[in-house]
C-alpha cells in the first residue's frame, strides 16, 4: 500500500452558473421583503412599548422613540385596569399559565398513548377511530362552541378554569393524536414484538420504549399544543367571566380605561408579556430537538 | 428444552392465505432451519411459533404443554430478530435486562446472568453502550444474548446473520452451531442462504406459498428432493430441468430429450426400474451442475457448445447448450474453455432425479 502524505484542498465548492447566481439574489430578495413584512408590526409594537404615551399620541404611531422608558411595562404587569380593577395582567397572565400547562401536558400525554395504540397494538378498528379523532382538527371552533356551552353547563363547570382546561384538552387531542400518531407509525414493529417477548404489557412497553423514544414528537406537540392554547381567543372569551380570565381574553379589556384615552404605551407591552410564553417554550424546546434517536435500533 | 409439535396449522390474513396446513414435530434439541423464498411464509410461522401471531386453525405444543392460545411471554421461548430489535434507548446491558426485570427476577440472579452470558458472547466491555455505538456483529451478539438470559425452551432465528457482511456470516454461522452444540437447545431458524440452511441443520424445511415442501435432513433434501421446487430452490446454481420421453424397455430404458435437429440420449439400462411405468410418457431429469465433469471422466459423453464462462474461484460455472438447450455445469478451475467452442463433458447419471408431470420426484424401487 502507499502512504498518502500531503492533503489536497477538501473545501471544494462547485461553482454556481449565472443563471443561478441570478436565481440566488432573486430568492434572498424575496425571503427578506417577506421577512420585513412579518416583522414590521412587532418592531412598531417593541418601539411603542418603550415609547412615553404622550410621545406616541403627539408625534405618531410608527416611529422611533425620542425618549426611553420601561414604566409602561411595569403599568401593564400590575397597575393597568381592565373592567374597573386595576391590576394589570399580572393575575390573568398567571390564570393563563395555570390553564396552559396543565392542558399541554395531558393532552400530548393522551395524543401520545393514542398514537402508540392505534399504530403498536393492533386495536380493532384503529383506522375508523384515528379518521374519527382526527376530524376535530378540521372543524371549525365555531361549530363546537354551543355544544361545549351546553356540555359544560352539565358538567357544572361553566366559565370556570376546569372547565376551560377541559375544553382545551379535548380539542388538543385531536392534534396530538394527529401528530403521535404520523410519528410512532415509523418506529420498527420489531421494537414493540420484543417487548412483548420479553413479557412487558401495554404501559411498561410504553414507558420504557415508546417514551424514551419519542422526545421529538413530545417537543413540538408541547410548543404547538402550549402556543395554541395560550394564543386561544375564542373559547377563551367565551368559557371565562371575572372569577377566571385568560390574558388572551383580558387583552380585549384593556384599552378601555375610564378616561377614554388610548393607551398605546402600556397597551404594547400588555401585548408583548402575553406574547412572551409561547416565545420562550420555542426557543427552549428548539434546543431539544434530537434527530435520530431510532438510530441503532434496527439496521 | 422442549420438543416443539405443529399440527394442521393455517394462518390467514385478510383474504391472503399465508400458511396451509402446516405439520411439524420437531424434536428435542434439535436445529430446524426453514427455508423459502421471499413472502412464503416463513416469519409468519415464525411468529406463530412465537406468539406474536395467532393460528388461524391448528394447534402448537411444545414439550407437553398447548401453547397454542398462550401469550408470547408465558411460552418460553426467545425470538432473535432480522433488526435484532434492540431498544435503542438502553444499554446493552439493560437490553439483556429488561426481560428478567419484568419477570420479576432477583437483581443478583439477573447480574450473574448477564455476567455468563457477556463473557459466553464476549460482549463483556460493551455492556454499558447503546446500541447505536455498536458494529453489526456486536449488535448481532447481542441480540443473541438477549435470548440467551431467557435460558427458554426454544430458541427462534428470522435470519439473524442475513444483516452482516459475507465474511462475518461464516464466522457467525460456525459459532452458532458451537453455541448449539455447546448448549443443546431446540433452534428453529429462517434464513434464505442455502449453505446456512446446509451446514447448520439437522433437519430443514423447505416452504412455498405458504406449503411445507419437504422436512427432512439436508442430504436428503439435496440428494432426494420431494419435488421440483425443492430441487430448483436448493443448490445454486440451480438443477438443470430436461424434458425426457422414456424410451426401451424395462431393463434397457432411455430417456431421449427430443432437441432442436438433434436428440439427446440419456441411457439408464437396468439401473432406474421405477422408470418402467412411465415408458412412452414424458417426464423431466434433473440433473445438477457439478454432475458435469470433464471429458474423460465416468459417464456420458456430451458434446456443447459453450455461451458463457464465469470463473467463481474455485469453480468455473459454464453456461453451453447441447440441441438447443440450455444448461449450467460447475467445473474444476482449471477448466477454462472459451466462449463458443464446442467441448466434450462427461455428465454422471447416477444421482440424476425424475419428476412426473406434477413435478413430484419419481422415487427408487428402494426407497
Ligand atoms: N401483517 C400482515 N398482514 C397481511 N399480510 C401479511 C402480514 N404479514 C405477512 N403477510 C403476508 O403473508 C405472506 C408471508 O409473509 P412472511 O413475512 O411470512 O414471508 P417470509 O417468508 O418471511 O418472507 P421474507 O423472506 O421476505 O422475509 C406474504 O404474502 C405477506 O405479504
Ligand atoms: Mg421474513
Amino acid at each position: 500500500m502507499t502512504a498518502i502524505d500531503t492533503i489536497p484542498n477538501l473545501d471544494r465548492k462547485k461553482p454556481l452558473r449565472p443563471s443561478q447566481v441570478v436565481g440566488r439574489i432573486a430568492l434572498y430578495a424575496t425571503l427578506i421583503v417577506l421577512a420585513l413584512f412579518v416583522l414590521m408590526p412587532l418592531a412598531v409594537i417593541i418601539l411603542n412599548s418603550v415609547r412615553f404615551n404622550d410621545d406616541i399620541l403627539r408625534e405618531s404611531f410608527i416611529g422611533w422613540p425620542t425618549r426611553l422608558t420601561l414604566e409602561n411595562w411595569g403599568v401593564a404587569w400590575g397597575e393597568a385596569c381592565i373592567n374597573a380593577s386595576c391590576t394589570g395582567v399580572k393575575p390573568y397572565f398567571w390564570a393563563s399559565i395555570l390553564m396552559v400547562v396543565p392542558a399541554t401536558v395531558i393532552s400530548t400525554a393522551i395524543g401520545l398513548i393514542n398514537g402508540f395504540a392505534l399504530t403498536k397494538w393492533k386495536m380493532p378498528f384503529a383506522g375508523f377511530i384515528f379518521v374519527a379523532i382526527t376530524i376535530g382538527v378540521f372543524l371549525p371552533p365555531q361549530v363546537v362552541l354551543l355544544p361545549w356551552a351546553i356540555a359544560l353547563g352539565w358538567l357544572g363547570l361553566s366559565k370556570s378554569l376546569v372547565g376551560l382546561s377541559l375544553v382545551h384538552i379535548i380539542q388538543g387531542t385531536c392534534f396530538t393524536t394527529l401528530f403521535c400518531r404520523n410519528y410512532l407509525i415509523n418506529l420498527p414493529d420489531d421494537l414493540i414484538k420484543a417487548a412483548r417477548i420479553d413479557g412487558a404489557g401495554f404501559f411498561r412497553t410504553f414507558w420504557k420504549i415508546v417514551v424514551p423514544l419519542s422526545p421529538p414528537i413530545i417537543i413540538v406537540t408541547i410548543i404547538w399544543q402550549f402556543t395554541f392554547i395560550w394564543n386561544e381567543f375564542l373559547f377563551a372569551i367565551t368559557f371565562s367571566s371575572s372569577d377566571f380570565r385568560p390574558i388572551t381574553a383580558a387583552l380585549m379589556s384593556l384599552n378601555a380605561n375610564d378616561t377614554g384615552v388610548s393607551e398605546y404605551g402600556f397597551g404594547s407591552a400588555a401585548v408583548l408579556i402575553a406574547a412572551i410564553p409561547p416565545l420562550v417554550i420555542y426557543f427552549l424546546g428548539g434546543r431539544y430537538f434530537v434527530r435520530g434517536l431510532t438510530q441503532g435500533a434496527v439496521k | 428444552m422442549a420438543a416443539l409439535n405443529i399440527e394442521n396449522v393455517w394462518k390467514k390474513y385478510g383474504n391472503v392465505i399465508a400458511l396451509r396446513d402446516v405439520n411439524l414435530d420437531i424434536r428435542d434439541g434439535e436445529f430446524v432451519v426453514l427455508v423459502g423464498p421471499s413472502g412464503c411464509g416463513k416469519s409468519t410461522l415464525l411468529s406463530i411459533i412465537a406468539g406474536l401471531e395467532d393460528t388461524s386453525h391448528g394447534t402448537l405444543t411444545l414439550g407437553e404443554i398447548d401453547v397454542t392460545d398462550l401469550s408470547p411471554k408465558d411460552r418460553n421461548i426467545a425470538l432473535v430478530f432480522q433488526s435484532y430489535a434492540l431498544y435503542p434507548t438502553m444499554t446493552v446491558r439493560q437490553n439483556i435486562t429488561f426481560g428478567m426485570e419484568n419477570r420479576k427476577v432477583p437483581k443478583a440472579e439477573q447480574d450473574k446472568a448477564v455476567a455468563d452470558v457477556a463473557k459466553l458472547l464476549q460482549i463483556e466491555p460493551l455492556l454499558d453502550r447503546k446500541p447505536g455505538q455498536l458494529s453489526g456483529g456486536q449488535r448481532q451478539r447481542v441480540a443473541m444474548g438477549r435470548a440467551l438470559v431467557r435460558d427458554p425452551q426454544l430458541f427462534l432465528f428470522d435470519e439473524p446473520l442475513s444483516n452482516l457482511d459475507a465474511k462475518l456470516r461464516v464466522e457467525m454461522r460456525t459459532e452458532m452451531k458451537k453455541l448449539h452444540k455447546r448448549l443443546g437447545q431446540t433452534i428453529v431458524y429462517v434464513t434464505h442462504d442455502q449453505v446456512e440452511a446446509m451446514t447448520l441443520s439437522d433437519r430443514i424445511v423447505v416452504i412455498n406459498d405458504g406449503v411445507v415442501q419437504q422436512f427432512a435432513d439436508p442430504d436428503t433434501i439435496y440428494q432426494k428432493p420431494a419435488n421440483m421446487f425443492v430441487a430448483g430452490f436448493m443448490g445454486s446454481p440451480s438443477m438443470n430441468f430436461i424434458d425426457v420421453e422414456v424410451t426401451g424397455r424395462a431393463r434397457a430404458i432411455t430417456a431421449v430429450h427430443r432437441g432442436d435437429g438433434a436428440d439427446i440420449d440419456f441411457p439408464f439400462g437396468a439401473t432406474r426400474e421405477e422408470l418402467a411405468p412411465y415408458i412412452g410418457k414424458t417426464i423431466t431429469l434433473g440433473v445438477r451442475p457439478e454432475h458435469f465433469r470433464p471429458a474423460g471422466e465416468a459417464g456420458l459423453t456430451l458434446t456443447v457448445n459453450v455461451d458463457v464462462v464465469e470463473p467463481t474461484g474455485p469453480d468455473t460455472m459454464v453456461v453451453f447448450s447441447v440441441a438447443g438447450k440450455s444448461l449450467v455445469g460447475v467445473l474444476n478451475a482449471k477448466f477454462r474453455p472459451e466462449e463458443d467452442d464446442d467441448v466434450t463433458l462427461s455428465l454422471s447419471l447416477d444421482e440424476a432425479c425424475f419428476f412426473d408431470t406434477e413435478g413430484v420426484r419419481i422415487r427408487g424401487l428402494a426407497e
